[in-house]
């Protein structure tokens, strides 16, 4: 009876090659999920600057309607891209630059030469040629954002989402 | 000792009912979700598609409102309130509001019928010496599609003239657009020296003389819009919506000389 307790008692463990086997699994696992998860963070980062974008853009259109008066919306392009809103006097309204986001790597402007463009302020028709791209840079991705005559803006070229035109 | 319980599992058949059972229950689950999702995405496509009708028609609806407005100096800007710029006609296209023929865009169309363009300005800088600018020059058509607006132009003689952008959102397509233009006429003349008012009430009513612009006449023209759009989603076109509204013009159209 003793004899058998002993013998019921062994312990069979992990061996050295079983752990390294498993840890190489997680190593693989992690290899490939890692990137996968820093892409889907940058295109969190671009889907997050382009929604405030769209709705500064709206703020900025609202607030000429609201003013009965013009309201400028001011784009610097560039890695440390900014924009200002600012009203006919050329008082700030609001304004955001690139170190209010992180991961993102830069701002580029398309059909909008001089970088700005404003509001009036009887039927909140901005001065864009028909429409204007901003796009933003992050890590391997970009998404743009199409703003139009009237002062709609939609997200497009990033994956989930449409084309642009 | 050791072999004290003989175990006994499920037989094949049993095993084969469980998992028929569960097939059913997961599969009736599945459609269900998958319902639930259907309802969601067309739940907001329609939100889409209402935000998008919501701002379009208000754009026009306001533009329309807006027609041949012409100064808020109305005690020392007499003149242009006289002699107002956008009454003036020109081949049957009255420069505050026309609409035009669906063919070519290019010829007014009668008054009653209805056209998928429609050009219209009135004085949005708000200038004394009142000029009509090309950039009060304004309108709305369909063009494959796309509800378009005018930001410029130099004539309001053809929906071809000008700068048209797209308004509407690609992601919906405007299927139908249509303006109508109907004007109630009153004449002023007869109205004051009393021979239009026709049961001598002081009132001029429906059917009397005076609600019929006799040439030569001082005319009051009161005019509406009827406007009618319908747009679905371009990814799925079995959803769509129509929108209609009535417009009436504030500023009633004066001609001292009915034609």
């Amino acid at each position: 009876m003793k004899n058998l307790l002993v013998a019921s008692a062994k312990q069979g463990g992990i061996t050295l090659i079983e752990v390294m086997i498993a840890i190489a699994i997680i190593a693989i696992v992690a290899a490939i999920a890692v990137p996968a998860y820093q892409a889907q963070i940058a295109r969190q980062n671009l889907v997050l600057v382009s929604e405030n974008i769209i709705s500064d853009i709206k703020f900025a259109r609202s607030e000429a309607l609201k003013r009965s008066d013009e309201v400028e919306f001011a784009i610097t392009s560039g890695a440390n891209w900014s924009y200002v809103i600012s009203d006919n006097a050329s008082n700030e309204i609001k304004s955001v630059s690139s170190s209010n986001y992180s991961g993102i790597s830069g701002l580029t402007l398309t059909n909008l030469a001089s970088g700005d463009f404003s509001f009036d302020g009887v039927r909140g028709l901005s001065n864009v040629s028909g429409s204007a791209t901003i796009t933003f840079n992050a890590s391997g991705d970009s998404a743009s954002v199409v703003v139009n005559v009237v002062g709609r803006a939609w997200i497009c070229d990033l994956s989930g989402y449409e084309d642009c035109p | 000792m050791i072999n004290l319980q003989k175990q006994d599992g499920f037989t094949l058949v049993e095993l084969l009912i469980g998992l028929l059972i569960s097939l059913l229950v997961i599969s009736g689950a599945l459609a269900l979700l998958l319902k639930v999702f259907e309802g969601q995405k067309s739940n907001l496509g329609l939100i889409r598609l209402n935000e998008e009708t919501r701002f379009l028609s208000e754009l026009m609806i306001k533009d329309i409102r807006r027609a041949g407005f012409v100064s808020t100096y109305a005690d020392d800007d007499f003149d242009s309130l006289y002699n107002n710029p956008f009454f003036s006609e020109v081949s049957g296209s009255s420069t505050d509001i026309t609409i035009f023929d669906d063919s070519d865009y290019d010829s007014a169309i009668s008054l009653g019928a209805a056209g998928e363009c429609i050009l219209l300005s009135y004085n949005a800088d708000n200038d004394q010496a009142v000029v009509v600018d090309n950039n009060e020059r304004m309108g709305y058509r369909l063009n494959n599609g796309a509800l378009q607006i005018r930001t410029e132009g130099a004539t309001n003689e053809s929906c071809n003239n000008g700068t048209w952008y797209d308004l509407s959102n690609p992601r919906v397509n405007v299927t139908s657009l249509t303006f109508t233009q109907s004007n109630d006429d009153f004449d002023v003349t007869t109205m004051i020296d009393g021979s239009g008012d026709d049961d001598s009430d002081g009132v001029c009513e429906v059917g009397e003389a005076c609600t019929t612009c006799a040439s030569g006449s001082s005319c009051l023209l009161v005019r509406t819009i009827d406007l009618s759009m319908t747009i679905e989603l371009a990814s799925d076109s079995s959803l769509q919506q129509t929108f209609s509204e009535t417009v009436r013009i504030r500023n009633d159209k004066f001609i001292e000389s009915y034609p």
